[in-house]
């Protein structure tokens, strides 16, 4: 762990801000990602918490330079293998994007074009980013669909994703992603709109992945029972802020924010049988008017005048005044 | 799986067989129904056929005797009930005297009529058969009504899309207020507008009526081609400019939503080549709309033709049902009508057949 910190992590984001601009708000901008920094080590499994509206998927399409209007990329650096990305020229940006990063979708299914063959669309990238023939591409993906389970017959590439069961569409929309073999997987979401049986599918493929081939992955979801079976660190997004970062069995056994706690406990567990939910109350809200101070002190149990008034740093994995563990609550 | 499919392809088969017969039948109920519909309107029309009737003298044509009148009335059974008259009209079913001698006639007309393709002769000009004008006339406006047809789409279509990836743009917004004035004008006051602007009265670039000069039978094949153009391009802007302020706005919001579906921000992960995303992802779906257009947009243009047709004075169909309208002359009325039907009908024909040709969730499903 110590060994792979001291050298050039895959993905390092410092200070990224993404505004949108919001003309029918007082302020006029929504600052949906406001200083957002993490990084992502070869082969590491990195999770990215956060309720809808914390600028997780905002991140992603960041990282992959596809913010689009109204939208901007405002401030921040995106450094992948060492080499800065914020900036770069369109055409080199497309030859990162797909090759070396690849975007995994929420509903992977939705990702497929439904008037193109399923051959068309998993050949494409491979012969614009690997310059390689038709038919070396052809061999290429079915190569990779026997691997994630579709049986030997090359017909598979001549169908359309109508033709296809659900969970073939998920293993053919993963096989587009991972074709031209990137080193770095954003999945953004990839197992909300799956049946169990899919979710342990792609958990295991991405695992895989990143354990025999070094593949760094950023899991962005909310749902921790899932992450805990892939990632090994974690960092929870609150309205557009990183409010606490660690290992993510820290994270889930002590939280010290009060956010993570709520966010952690929203959900059924088996030891606290008849307690009720801790679900966090109400919503983040606006974005293009964050409340003043900690962003969560409106639904912070435990704010005083302190959190309204000064926005905490992050300190030690933690941007609160009055961490949890730290106060002994 | 591969099974699996094999079964549905054949079940295909055979529901396509039955989907088939089953819609050709019901296009020609639907034929028959616009047919019955249009010769009851037009024999409810005020007017008298017969008051146009005239004795062919070359060019001239005389206004007939009360006699003459009577045996024209007599002779297409404008006296009988609208029944026999539809009949006579439909085939040989009417009992008429002169027809088939099965129905009692004399056998001297025995077959005839709708059924048979036979259009009749028109009223006015009894010698002449409205089918081979008819053929004439489609001569003039098929042609005029494709190069319309295409040209709207040629420029409409790239038009669309430039303004549905510039989107909320200045250039989408001048574009789109421009369609926007463009479908509102009226064509009959764009082509009277055209006709002062560049016709004799203004600068007098263009010649105004008709399809050829005067004296286009002495020209040479350049210089009768280029007379040709220079007649049909003003006629040609008028069909062209309101289908294509529609089919631009139907691209464009075809392809804004398909430019945000899920497919296309995929593609471009993927570090794809933008034409390849716009045209190859996005277009391949947002033309399916487009296809549903040119179904509907056949019909409408050869209707919109009446007009143009009218006003440039070209001997199209749409001049001739104006012509037949005006003279009562049921027979022309009813072949340009069901010509146009038909055209309609061949129309969502085709643009059904498109529609199961470009996807395959239709092709194969």
């Amino acid at each position: 762990m110590n060994a792979r910190e001291l050298r050039t992590p895959l993905l390092a984001v410092r200070d990224l801000a993404v505004h949108f601009d919001a003309p029918h708000s007082a302020s006029g901008v929504a600052r949906a990602v406001d200083g957002v920094g993490f990084e992502v080590g070869e082969g590491e499994v990195l999770a990215l918490f956060g309720e809808s509206g914390s600028g997780k998927s905002v991140t992603a399409r960041a990282i992959l330079g596809l913010v689009e209007r109204p939208g901007r990329l405002v401030a921040g650096s995106i450094r992948f293998a060492g080499r800065e990305l914020v900036g770069l020229a369109e055409s080199d940006y497309r030859r990162v994007r797909g090759r070396e990063i690849a975007l995994v979708f929420q509903d992977p299914a939705a990702a497929l074009n439904p008037v193109l063959t399923l051959g068309e669309q998993l050949c494409e990238a491979p012969r614009a980013h690997l310059g390689l023939t038709a038919a070396a591409a052809r061999e290429r993906a079915t190569a990779l669909l026997g691997e994630l389970g579709f049986d030997g017959d090359s017909g598979w590439l001549a169908r359309f994703p109508h033709q296809l069961s659900g969970g073939q569409r998920q293993r053919a929309a993963l096989a587009q992603a991972l074709l031209c073999e990137p080193k770095l997987v954003l999945a953004d979401e990839p197992t909300t709109a799956l049946d169990p049986t899919l979710v342990a599918t792609v958990v295991e493929l991405l695992r895989r992945r990143a354990s025999e081939r070094g593949t760094g992955v950023l899991w962005i979801t909310h749902d921790l029972r899932v992450a805990r079976s892939i990632a090994s660190r974690a960092v929870v997004l609150y309205a557009g802020r990183v409010v606490e970062t660690g290992p993510l069995a820290e994270l889930s056994r002590s939280p010290r924010h009060p956010y993570t706690r709520a966010l952690f406990d929203a959900r059924p567990s088996a030891t606290r049988r008849g307690s009720p939910l801790l679900a966090p109350q109400g919503s983040a809200g606006d974005p293009s008017a964050w409340p003043s101070g900690c962003r969560f002190h409106p639904r912070c149990p435990f704010a005083d005048a302190a959190c309204a008034a000064i926005e905490p740093a992050l300190a030690r994995g933690v941007a609160c005044h009055h961490p949890l563990a730290e106060a002994g609550r | 799986m591969v099974q699996g499919s094999s079964q549905r392809a054949f079940g295909v088969a055979g529901g396509g067989a039955r989907a088939l017969a089953r819609s050709v039948l019901t296009r020609i109920g639907v034929f028959l129904g616009v047919s019955v519909l249009v010769f009851c309107v037009i024999h409810a029309a005020p007017g008298d056929p017969s008051l146009s009737v005239g004795v062919d003298v070359g060019d001239a044509v005389a206004v007939a005797s009360d006699g003459a009148r009577a045996r024209f009335r007599a002779e297409h059974l404008l006296d009988a009930s609208l029944v026999r008259q539809y009949l006579h009209y439909l085939g040989p079913f009417d009992l008429s005297p002169r027809g088939h001698p099965w129905f009692g006639g004399t056998g001297e007309d025995p077959w005839g009529g709708l059924v048979c393709f036979d259009f009749g002769h028109e009223f006015r000009r009894p010698t002449i058969s409205v089918s081979s004008e008819l053929a004439k006339r489609l001569a003039v406006t098929v042609p005029l009504t494709a190069v319309a047809v295409l040209l709207a789409y040629a420029l409409a279509v790239p038009l669309g899309v430039a303004c549905a990836r510039r989107r909320g743009s200045a250039f989408d917004r001048a574009t789109s207020t421009l369609l926007l004035a463009c479908f509102s004008v009226p064509a009959y006051w764009a082509a009277l507008l055209l006709m002062l602007v560049f016709g004799a009265r203004g600068l007098d670039w263009l010649p105004m009526l008709g399809l050829h000069d005067k004296d286009a039978a002495e020209f040479g094949a350049f210089a009768s081609a280029l007379d040709l153009a220079r007649h049909a391009l003003l006629p040609v802007v008028v069909m062209t400019y309101g289908a294509l302020a529609y089919i631009a706005r139907q691209t464009r919001g075809a392809m804004i939503e398909a430019l945000e579906s899920d497919y296309v921000r995929a593609a471009r992960a993927r570090g794809l080549a933008e034409t390849r995303v716009v045209w190859r992802h996005a277009f391949s779906n947002a033309v399916f709309p487009l296809l549903t257009l040119a179904g509907s947009l056949l019909p409408a243009l050869v209707g919109g033709s009446v007009l143009v047709e009218s006003i440039f004075e070209l001997p199209g169909v749409g001049r001739y049902a104006y012509e037949g309208f005006l003279q009562r002359d049921y027979n022309v009325v009813m072949a340009t009508t069901l010509v146009s039907a038909l055209m309609t009908l061949a129309g969502l024909a085709l643009s059904d057949a498109l529609y199961a040709w470009f996807d395959p969730r239709v092709r194969r499903a």
